[in-house]
């Protein structure tokens, strides 16, 4: 993935240290960081990029506010995939009815994105490359909401299960489960794309 | 009631499904070219992978779209942070028969990030001015990371002649003690 060099781990800690004492720039340093992912993830939760925008500015004020209950620079990435996602969260229980399926997973989906419909049959590998991820995120949009948060954050911004686990405070056991449906789910889907 | 074992079990060659997508970037291994089982789960899975591969190759392109837009919010947001940042904690500067002037800490603390970032082989930490042992003057709490071979004894010797030096000129106001904490020792490639 582009966007700016992933600090190394004394850099990081100077960053964090000085946010934490009150210095606008090592915080902005942060953002632009992972303002990038935190977007990427708003978007999958929210499916809707104008309000993941809006959430996203409410996620960084969090994380402004929140600084000092950040323990470890090291756990940087997680914390704020956490307060992005208890945003998310917040979001839409104010929005619409919270979809379902942040309860109880089985057989509801997740809000549903308008998308394109599938691009008419072409010969041309790169126009089909690009159906096929426009399926592949229709499918996603379609998982329920739990399943859908852990495989995008497994599969698009390459988290490690137990950072999955510490986001979405929930069992390591629980993520790969969540992950290992969502795969099967979705590989199912993506068959005619063979 | 949610359920947390999925096809994540082992498939019946002992492989489990996450070992297998692992490895579906890479071609397949001894094991794979022998088992139909890895083989058919290779093909099956094979569309998923592609796509989620491209999609991942795309973030790229759509970051670059997204720059604009995120440095607008970003910039938003720091304009709001900074606002209620300059309106914290204020330090007594000058007790006067007219009145206290006082001067707002984020001054204060932009004044000691600039002097000991323009000293060599350190980098500033966590940092706080405190209150002084009078209402005119102030005291401050420093953590420091060391460039490995430096010298600690002459930089924060450095550092607090400097400060002393730079909140005397350009604020007027004087420090009481310069608590300094050498917490991390780093190595500049």
């Amino acid at each position: 993935m582009s966007g700016p060099e992933k600090p190394d781990q004394h850099e990081l800690r100077t960053l964090v240290a000085r946010a934490q004492s009150g210095d606008p720039r090592a915080f902005e340093n942060i953002l632009v960081l992972y303002q990038h992912g935190l977007l990427r993830f708003c978007r999958s939760m929210i499916n809707s990029s104008g309000e993941a925008e809006d959430v996203l500015q409410e996620v960084y004020l969090s994380a402004w506010r929140q600084l000092s209950t950040l323990q470890s620079p090291e756990a940087l990435s997680v914390w704020l995939y956490r307060i992005a996602r208890h945003r998310c969260i917040d979001h839409l229980r104010k929005r619409t009815p919270l979809p379902q399926d942040f309860h109880d997973e089985e057989g509801n989906p997740g809000p549903r994105q308008v998308l394109e419909p599938r691009a008419n049959a072409s010969l041309e590998s790169s126009a089909e490359t690009r159906a096929a991820i426009v399926e592949l995120r229709r499918f996603v949009n379609e998982l329920p909401a739990t399943q859908r948060e852990c495989w995008v954050l497994k599969e698009v911004h390459d988290l490690s299960y137990s950072d999955i686990s510490k986001i979405v405070s929930a069992p390591l056991t629980t993520v790969r489960g969540r992950i290992a449906r969502a795969r099967v789910t979705l590989a199912e889907r993506m068959q005619p794309w063979k | 009631m949610e359920i947390t074992q999925v096809s994540d079990l082992p498939y019946s060659c002992g492989r489990s499904e996450d070992e297998l997508w692992s490895r579906l970037s890479m071609p397949p291994d001894q094991h794979e070219l022998g088992c139909p089982y890895c083989q058919a789960q290779r093909q099956r899975l094979a569309p998923l992978a592609k796509a989620t591969t491209q999609w991942k190759i795309g973030n790229d392109s759509e970051n670059e779209a997204d720059t604009a837009l995120l440095g607008s919010i970003r910039g938003r947001v720091m304009d709001g942070i900074k606002a209620e940042i300059r309106r914290g904690t204020r330090f007594t500067l000058r007790i006067t028969t007219l009145g206290t002037l006082r001067i707002s800490g984020y001054v204060l603390l932009e004044t000691l990030r600039e002097v000991v970032d323009s000293i060599r082989g350190v980098a500033l930490r966590t940092h706080k001015i405190l209150p002084g042992s009078h209402p005119e003057s102030i005291s401050m709490s420093i953590n420091l990371a060391l460039e490995a071979g430096e010298d600690g004894v002459r930089l924060t010797n450095g550092i607090r002649d400097a400060l002393r030096a730079r909140f005397a000129q350009a604020i007027g106001i004087s420090l009481d003690d310069i608590d300094i904490n050498l917490e991390d020792v780093f190595h500049d490639f």
